[in-house]
């Protein structure tokens, strides 16, 4: 009996492992990259989340927003605190951005590039999360055997990175942590995703991410995502500049 | 006043009803203390412009949806000013105590800087009535092709936050938004709270006149870029042209990733500026005003030649996250240097009758004797540069603003630093001063006076020093 249990078991290991290198083949570095954004970056939701960003000093500074999301290219952001600026809107449609400032009752463009309201997160981490349609990816060796790595490399020069390496559970694809390059190859952030919460309707995904600044080692901004409605029918008027400020 | 702020608190108090109804209050309570150096040898009169100027403001603002297409917001700012020592010069030219009027040393007034509804009839069509701030033109530092709401003002920042009395009504779709305005001139008011818009009878016209302004616009985005093409049909509204059509453009994008460009074209047939009658000025003024020809009109409102507004702009965002904006702004309509000139010795020509106390029996037309102190621009070209550095030091936020007449080298620079020791406060230093980089540019005053005048140097003020506090809730 014994010796039929550990010829079982053999066979259930073999199996597994003959399952995992099939598996490994046929998931390729971009089916890794649809299940990410599918993910960090669902097509549609209506959330609510919260940024702290630490300083070089050690003091932190909290904001907290609200967000919807149309399609790839739609996002819109309003700000609810801290009080200085509450009244700030943040529209994204395609490549463009705008921030609508309340205390000039208009809404100008800014670079996808720039730090999101100072902290270590960039505008394009927040407003868009499309690496597909960004980057192209390679499968890497993962150093984790319960993880795939994947290297993301820019199409073009109009992203906020020239590469990210990330790493995603096997089980379920799952993000577990990311690095982020410049042009010169130079690391310039690296972000760890934990906190997997079901949000509803069992839409599973990282509620807190912390993005760590590389460069000055000191600083880094916490991600926590509050809620995230995924069945939402969001009306389209929403993402237009002219709805911005009213 | 108190009904509006009433309405506004109880909107904010309801903050917390869920469901189909939403609603915040948020806003700030200021300090900004000012001291500043008036002109009194320059051209225009000083006797209101304060030495040291106290002013508090208390802004509400409040914003509030029922459902999904009903929204109501409103920007409503509360100020009180205290002035102190006010100069002017005498005779001699020597300077004096000027006499402001009572609301120069201390005034209190409510300033409605937006407040509207808006409801989406269907999700394609929407209507906004109330008062708001819309603007179409893409450029930075200027608008040539806002019709719609008050000027800039230089010295006043908070005035970019008012609006216009409207009706607009709104067509968005996928690639393109159509709009549709009426706007209507507040001509007269009583802190703030406006008491006659539309209609109003002037000293110079018999009767009541209409003073409205219709807009339609088109936006759309287009090559990555933002498009809209203005037309404007006005009378009266801010400006003396009688049913006149206006067109305007404005285009801008990123063209590279640290390289945003933007356009704004103001196209109209003749001018409401207004100019000096220049044989009159260079013979006899005073001979001209006894018959009654207006030293200064509007002489080219009935012109039929072209006379665009034209800005040309692009800004560079820094690897630091600092920007630096440049604007060349073109006024076609602006004074030429002997237009001027013409300028300078009419403002000459009053200061003397002012002084002699001889000006209040002559009508020499509006001379509009705030004409500088609301920022206006008088001449030509302009170069206007704008950097602002973000944090550069940790809650440390740096600007500076350069205007540059390209015609006389005079202009204007306003640097200021902006520290939030807390997230919730800021306390801020500004400052303006007023310079001339060419001392044989400008105009002479009289014929027979050698010192030239500039552009700047008919600001009121030859510089300026702010210090404010704000607290934000």
């Amino acid at each position: 009996m014994k010796i039929l249990n550990a010829i079982c078991l053999i066979g259930l290991v073999m199996s597994e492992m003959n399952f995992n290198a099939v598996f490994a083949q046929e998931m390729n570095a971009n089916t890794i990259i649809e299940k990410y954004d599918a993910i960090m970056g669902p097509k549609s939701y209506e959330s609510e989340f919260k940024m702290t960003a630490t300083r070089e000093d050690g003091t932190v500074r909290t904001y907290e927003m609200k967000a919807i999301k149309s399609g790839d290219e739609k996002f819109r952001i309003w700000f609810k605190k801290p009080s200085a600026v509450v009244g700030q809107e943040i529209l994204r449609v395609g490549d463009n951005s705008w921030l609508y400032m309340p205390n000039l009752k208009r809404a100008t463009r800014i670079a996808n590039r720039d730090s999101f309201q100072g902290g270590d997160f960039n505008n394009a981490d927040v407003l868009r999360v499309n690496y597909k349609a960004d980057y192209n990816g390679t499968m890497k060796t993962s150093d984790d055997a319960n993880a795939f790595h994947v290297e993301l490399k820019a199409k073009n020069n109009n992203t906020s990175y020239d590469s990210i390496q990330i790493w995603v559970r096997k089980a379920d694809f799952m993000p577990i942590k990311g690095e982020y390059y410049g042009t010169s190859g130079k690391l310039l952030r690296s972000a760890a995703f934990s906190d997997y919460k079901d949000f509803g309707k069992g839409f599973v995904r990282p509620s807190k991410i912390i993005m760590k600044n590389e460069i000055v080692k000191s600083r880094q901004s916490e991600m926590i995502t509050e809620s995230m409605k995924t069945d939402v029918t969001l009306p389209e008027q929403r993402f237009n500049q002219t709805d911005l400020g009213k | 006043m108190k009904y509006i702020i009433a309405g506004l608190v109880l909107i904010g108090a309801l903050t917390r009803y869920d469901s189909a109804y939403s609603a915040e209050l948020s806003g700030f309570i200021s300090s900004k203390s000012d001291f500043g150096n008036p002109r009194v040898y320059g051209l225009f009169p000083t006797n209101r412009v304060p030495v040291f100027q106290e002013t508090l403001e208390l802004n509400l603002i409040s914003k509030a949806q029922v459902f999904e297409q009903f929204r109501f917001y409103g920007d409503v700012s509360a100020f009180g000013k205290l002035g102190y020592q006010f100069l002017s010069s005498d005779l001699k030219g020597q300077s004096v105590a000027g006499e402001p009027e009572k609301k120069d040393r201390r005034s209190v007034w409510l300033s409605v800087n937006e407040l509207f509804l808006n409801y989406e009839i269907v999700p394609q069509l929407s209507v906004l009535v109330g008062k708001k701030r819309v603007m179409w033109g893409s450029g930075f530092s200027s608008n040539p092709t806002d019709l719609l709401n008050p000027p800039k003002n230089a010295i006043d920042p908070a005035a970019q936050r008012k609006g216009s009395w409207l009706g607009l009504i709104e067509n968005p779709h996928e690639t393109v938004t159509f709009s549709a305005l009426g706007a209507v001139e507040v001509t007269d008011n009583d802190a703030g709270i406006p008491e006659k818009i539309f209609r109003f009878s002037t000293a110079n016209s018999a009767g009541q006149s209409k003073h409205f302004i219709y807009a339609l616009r088109a936006y759309s985005l287009i090559s990555e870029g933002d498009l809209n093409l203005m037309v404007y049909y006005s009378n009266l509204y801010q400006d003396t042209f009688k049913n006149k059509f206006r067109g305007g453009v404005s285009y801008s994008k990123y063209a590279t990733k640290q390289m945003e460009l933007h356009s704004e074209i103001l196209l109209q047939q003749g001018s409401s500026r207004q100019y000096v009658d220049s044989k009159c000025i260079q013979a006899n003024p005073l001979v001209c005003v006894k018959n009654g020809i207006p030293l200064f009109a509007s002489q080219r409102l009935e012109s039929k030649s072209l006379t665009p507004q034209l800005l040309l702009g692009g800004r560079f965002d820094f690897e630091n996250e600092s920007a630096l904006t440049l604007e060349f702004l073109h006024q076609n309509d602006g004074y030429t240097s002997n237009e001027f000139e013409d300028f300078v010795h009419l403002m000459s020509f009053i200061k003397e009758l002012r002084l002699q106390e001889k000006l209040a029996a002559l009508t020499i037309g509006n001379t509009d004797t705030d004409v500088k102190s609301a920022g206006k621009m008088l001449m030509k070209n302009y170069a206007i540069l704008n950097y602002q550095r973000y944090k550069f030091k940790e809650d440390f936020w740096g600007g500076f603003s350069w205007i540059l007449n390209l015609q006389d080298s005079s202009g204007l620079v306003s640097p200021s630093l902006t520290w939030n020791p807390e997230d919730w406060c800021s306390l801020g230093v500004s400052g303006l001063a007023t310079f001339s980089m060419n001392k044989s540019a400008g105009a002479t005053r009289t014929a027979t006076e050698s010192r030239r005048t500039t552009e700047y140097d008919l600001f009121p003020s030859s510089y300026r020093l702010a210090f404010d506090m704000k607290a934000y809730f």
